[in-house]
């Protein structure tokens, strides 16, 4: 169904002729992303069913809300997008017309004494990386990758990253946010024309903003922002040459006061007590554990997944690296003054020794010295994610946020088994490893953990077994539990053999009808019930729920 | 039936009281809201008591007001508006957990200060406390009121430290959020190795921000997870001083820059006489030999090599003082560092800290920035003057906040106690700074008292907005109506 012309006409004269279109070709695009051939929303294919009526792209908030003001009026339900990642970040459901926020695109102000950054919607982390670095401050880059919006992290996406043993957590790391609600209203969380904090007065709204799992697009859009900064110990510029073979290119010098150290242990036990011990010690600015052997080769080693194929799997070099490094971590120490670096360089030193971790010849000698000292700094810092790609096709099981110790027993230990028995079919990669990404955040105040899939996304088969993987682990999970985890990322992401409605409607009750609370929020803050709502909540099944 | 015989069929008739001496303790505080009486006082054991009284409470149309801390209350968010039952929460004070491997203590809604303090310390945990709060301060209403804490690099959010909370919404429903949320309850998340720490969610609503800074509009809470830091193995306090704030400001911004030091705040010679003094005799004295301004930090080794610690922070916190031409010590006139540090270590021996002077005190205060509260400093003294208020003898504390990306700036004003004129011209002077401030930028965050007109009639949006959230957790205005824009 198709606009009304005088809709169309009507979006036009807000945006502009040139910042609309509902040309099929265009409209085509945005039913495209990654993970959409793992969604029986329309599976199989890699596009969604909902072509949206029309692509907007506003310039200001003003346009925004003077959209989403006529959306209210003539009941057009829409959904805000600025990067997007996943299928949550597109339309759900027919008759959505889209927000492309890709005309917001400036860093408003960055506050060196106060540490922090007043972004626009598709401001990304590599742009504000770029500029805040200069001026002796870092960000906290999404996992999702640099490419992805530094607002949307905030507000509308899960707040993961790479930094956050030393940067937060990104659902905390927002302040001041301007906001245009469902309704058209323009509401700045904090003070008037002020960005330094989002809370107040009285109760904080940043309470009805994003929640554990990002609004998605179902609680109106987010048009300003201010994320909190912290210090970068380096160079105001990183001097890089040509070389490494993922990144294609090195750092030219190590900064000065850095190092990375890649300790493996045994067993989780080990590890946990490592991270436990770093924490309490506070010696990381990150500190993760990144997958097996195949994700530190894939990180550093390949630029493409034949090339990481043939140097590394066919060799059996993954394999056995990977008997070696059964939990290799990456923690990076970055100093501030010699002192400071030589005394957290021998604590790690200590607690490395004292929680039985490995460091491995290979990585501090050769050509891994070099690997681990130049590339993997350009890794962590660009926050690179094509290492993730390698058959096409990759979704992660259910993340957990929690303590070292429910993550690992509730997630690590049975994911890996039931990954290895998929593995072993040979209808998903056998990637040597279990991939799982495991990261630490306020000094391991908590964590958390993610566990990867490779499939074939050009084949059905390899899809659905990477489905079936995860509803295994739901099933065990279910027997063993009775229920689910708290702070489960699943809730939105996990048991793929259900519409994401289903889950939430499965998992509401174990949460404390967190669903039917949202259901309450939801209809008191969009009315007319036009932000599209298919990932927010309970989504478009709970509309007929009785709420008492 | 009368409320009493009603409330009491619910609790008990024991936990229930509408004695006049007892009422008539409620119906004030230490604030400029006017006193009202509530009709009752109910003592709940538990959640279940408080969710009966809450539907009770519903469907007899009854205000509720929560209680948590002990007597003096100063902010008016306990005086009721419209009489109805105080729920006098102090006697839930279980501390029901201190967990030192993830750092976290959780605690019921009567669990003091006084009381907490020592049983972290005896598990090598510490509380990043407010500046010397009250004894009989319940922790989890400090962390319900964003109360500023002393350790700017712990506070990571607004929030902190207070992480999951179960609470009593309006409707009498029970809730648990962040990573309390889901099944098992305390007991079984602890036996999966779950500590409540993660307070996001669950799923996209962040109800312990909705919760915080409601002055108990929104629901009851019954028991919150604290974060918690560990205690130093080594533990040195340093002042650094000057006539001007400026060069003060800009070492407090380094060493939260650059991650050093734990307790970082500044203070005026009054407020620092106030903190160690016993009286008003004492504290005049020990003002007179302090200097203006004073920056304090502290420097603290754990439990790895912890001189190595404290010795590069050392060198490399006097580089940054020497930088501005200031040097560190550990005694300012007759004052020594290990005596502030054990104030600011504990609650506030009796009479609080802030009574000391006056037997009264009203408080001005706000959120800023660091490198504007200079700005607002020479201003207020000059309405103090013209109110003629000494302006000697207003306190300053300046707190950096959320890692130093803003400061609570608070003004104490001492006033002697029953004094009705002077009190009525300490509120004037608070109400014409706080507008004047209002126009300079200040923010209000905890909008108590007249502050609430203030800020929410410059605000419709932000109003209109927490109106429907005061429509979906307590629809009917039975929680301390009256209060913020409700």
């Amino acid at each position: 169904m198709a606009l009304a012309p005088h809709i169309y006409k009507m979006f036009a004269n807000i945006v502009g002729s040139v910042n609309i279109s509902d040309d099929p070709a265009i409209l085509e695009t945005y039913t495209f992303t990654w993970l959409n051939e793992f969604n029986n929303l329309c599976a199989p294919g890699k596009f969604l069913p909902h072509h949206p009526e029309a692509v907007l792209l506003p310039g200001s908030t003003e346009e925004v809300q003077a959209i989403v003001r006529a959306c209210n009026r003539y009941g057009i339900k829409f959904k805000a997008l600025s990067t997007g990642y996943g299928s949550h970040s597109l339309p759900g459901q027919p008759g959505v017309v889209v927000l492309d926020l890709r005309r917001m695109d400036r860093i408003l102000e960055i506050d060196e004494k106060n540490k922090f950054a007043v972004v626009e919607p598709y401001v990304t982390w590599a742009q504000l990386e770029a500029e805040v670095i200069k001026r002796g401050l870092f960000t906290t880059p999404v996992q999702a990758g640099s490419q992805a919006s530094v607002l949307a992290n905030l507000t509308s996406g899960w707040g993961m990253n790479t930094f956050g043993n030393h940067g937060g957590h990104n659902g905390r790391n927002a302040l001041g946010i301007e906001w245009v609600l469902p309704t058209g209203d323009l509401l700045k969380l904090g003070p008037p024309g002020e960005w330094f904090t989002g809370d107040g007065p009285g109760p904080s709204l940043r309470g009805v903003m994003r929640g554990h799992c990002g609004a998605q697009g179902g609680m109106g859009v987010f048009t300003k922002g201010a994320i909190k900064l912290h210090h970068w110990p380096g160079p105001p510029k990183l001097e890089t040459e040509p070389g490494g073979m993922m990144t294609a290119y090195l750092l030219k010098e190590i900064p000065e006061f850095l190092e990375i150290v890649a300790p493996c242990f045994d067993t989780y036990e080990q590890m946990i007590d490592f991270f436990y011990q770093v924490g309490d010690a506070e010696l990381a600015y990150a500190m993760m554990r990144v997958g097996g052997a195949e994700h530190m080769f894939s990180l550093m080693g390949a630029i493409s997944n034949k090339e990481m194929y043939e140097q590394f799997y066919s060799t059996g070099l993954v394999q056995a690296m990977a008997e070696e490094m059964k939990h290799p971590c990456t923690v990076m120490i970055f100093a501030n003054s010699r002192r400071e670096f030589e005394y957290r360089k021998k604590v790690m030193s200590e607690i490395v020794k004292e929680t039985g971790g490995k460091i491995l010849e290979v990585m501090t000698e050769g050509p891994m010295k070099d690997i681990m000292m130049k590339q993997m700094p350009v890794a962590l810092f660009g926050n690179c994610t094509l290492f993730i790609h390698h058959a096409g096709g990759f979704v992660i099981s259910s993340g957990y946020m929690g303590t070292n110790e429910s993550v690992v027993r509730h997630m690590g230990i049975p994911q890996e088994e039931i990954k290895g028995k998929w593995a072993k079919s040979g209808k998903i990669l056998d990637d040597g490893a279990d991939s799982t990404y495991y990261n630490s955040f306020e000094n391991n105040a908590y964590v958390y953990m993610e566990m990867e899939f490779h499939y074939d996304a050009s084949n059905p088969e390899s899809v659905n077994a990477s489905r079936q993987c995860l509803s295994d682990e739901r099933n065990q999970r279910r027997l063993e539990k009775s229920g689910f985890e708290p702070n489960d990322i699943g809730l939105t992401c996990g048991d793929y053999e259900k519409s994401p409605q289903q889950r939430i409607m499965d998992m509401g009750p174990h949460y404390g009808n967190f669903h039917l609370w949202q259901e309450r929020i939801k209809r008191a803050f969009d009315p007319n019930d036009v932000s599209d709502r298919s990932w927010y909540g309970a989504g478009l099944l709970t509309k007929d729920v009785k709420i008492k | 039936m009368n409320l009493k015989q009603e409330v009491g069929g619910l609790i008990g008739a024991d936990r229930v009281s509408d004695d006049p001496e007892v009422i008539a303790a409620l119906a004030g505080d230490m604030s400029f809201v006017p006193s009202r009486s509530p009709d009752l006082l109910a003592k709940p054991k538990g959640a279940k008591d408080i969710q009966g009284i809450v539907a009770w409470a519903n469907q007899a149309n009854v205000p509720l007001v929560p209680v948590s801390s002990g007597a003096p209350h100063s902010r008016g968010d306990t005086v009721p508006s419209v009489g109805g039952v105080v729920v006098d929460l102090s006697g839930m004070n279980e501390i029901l957990r201190i967990n030192r491997k993830n750092r976290v203590a959780v605690i019921e809604t009567g669990v003091t200060f006084s009381q907490l303090i020592p049983e972290l310390k005896k598990e090598g945990l510490r509380l990043n406390l407010p500046l010397a709060p009250r004894a009989n301060k319940s922790v989890l209403a400090s962390g319900l009121e964003r109360e500023p804490v002393i350790i700017p690099r712990h506070h990571w959010d607004a929030a902190d430290p207070l992480l999951c909370l179960e609470v009593v919404f309006g409707t009498g429903e029970v809730f648990q959020t962040g990573e309390a949320s889901g099944p098992g309850g305390l007991q079984g998340q602890w036996q999966i190795g779950g500590a409540q720490k993660f307070p996001l969610g669950p799923h996209q609503v962040d109800y312990h921000k909705l919760i915080q800074g409601a002055q108990g509009t929104i629901g009851i809470a019954t028991w919150a997870s604290i974060k918690c830091e560990l205690y130093p193995v080594i533990d040195k306090l340093y002042f650094l001083s000057d006539t001007r704030l400026e060069r003060l400001i800009e070492v407090a911004y380094r060493l939260i820059r650059l991650d050093l030091g734990d307790e970082v705040f500044l203070l005026n010679n009054f407020t620092l006489a106030s903190l160690l003094a016993p009286n008003r005799e004492g504290i005049d004295k020990l003002v007179r030999t302090l200097p203006p301004w004073i920056l304090v930090f502290t420097v603290c080794g754990y439990n790895r090599h912890p001189e190595e610690k404290v010795d590069y922070q050392e060198k490399d916190l006097f580089e940054i003082t020497q930088k501005e031409g200031l040097t560190p010590g550990q005694s300012l006139g007759e004052v020594k560092a290990e005596v502030l540090l054990r104030v600011i270590r504990n609650a506030s021996p009796e009479p609080y800290w802030k009574l000391r002077y006056g037997g009264e005190n009203y408080e001005l205060f706000f959120i800023t920035t660091l490198n504007r509260v200079e700005s607002f400093i020479p201003a207020l003294r000059e309405m103090a003057v013209q109110e003629n208020y000494p302006a000697s003898q207003i306190g300053i504390y300046i707190q950096p906040v959320v890692q130093g990306t803003s400061c609570h700036l608070g003004f104490d004003f001492p006033c002697p106690q029953g004094d009705a004129r002077e009190k009525a011209r300490i509120r004037g002077l608070i109400e014409k700074a706080s507008l004047a401030f209002q126009k300079q930028g200040a923010f209000f965050s905890r909008p108590y008292g007249s502050w609430a007109q203030m800020v929410y009639s410059q605000n419709t949006e932000f109003v209109n907005a927490m109106k429907r959230v005061k429509g979906v957790f307590d629809p009917k205005n039975i929680l301390n109506p009256g209060k913020l824009c409700f």
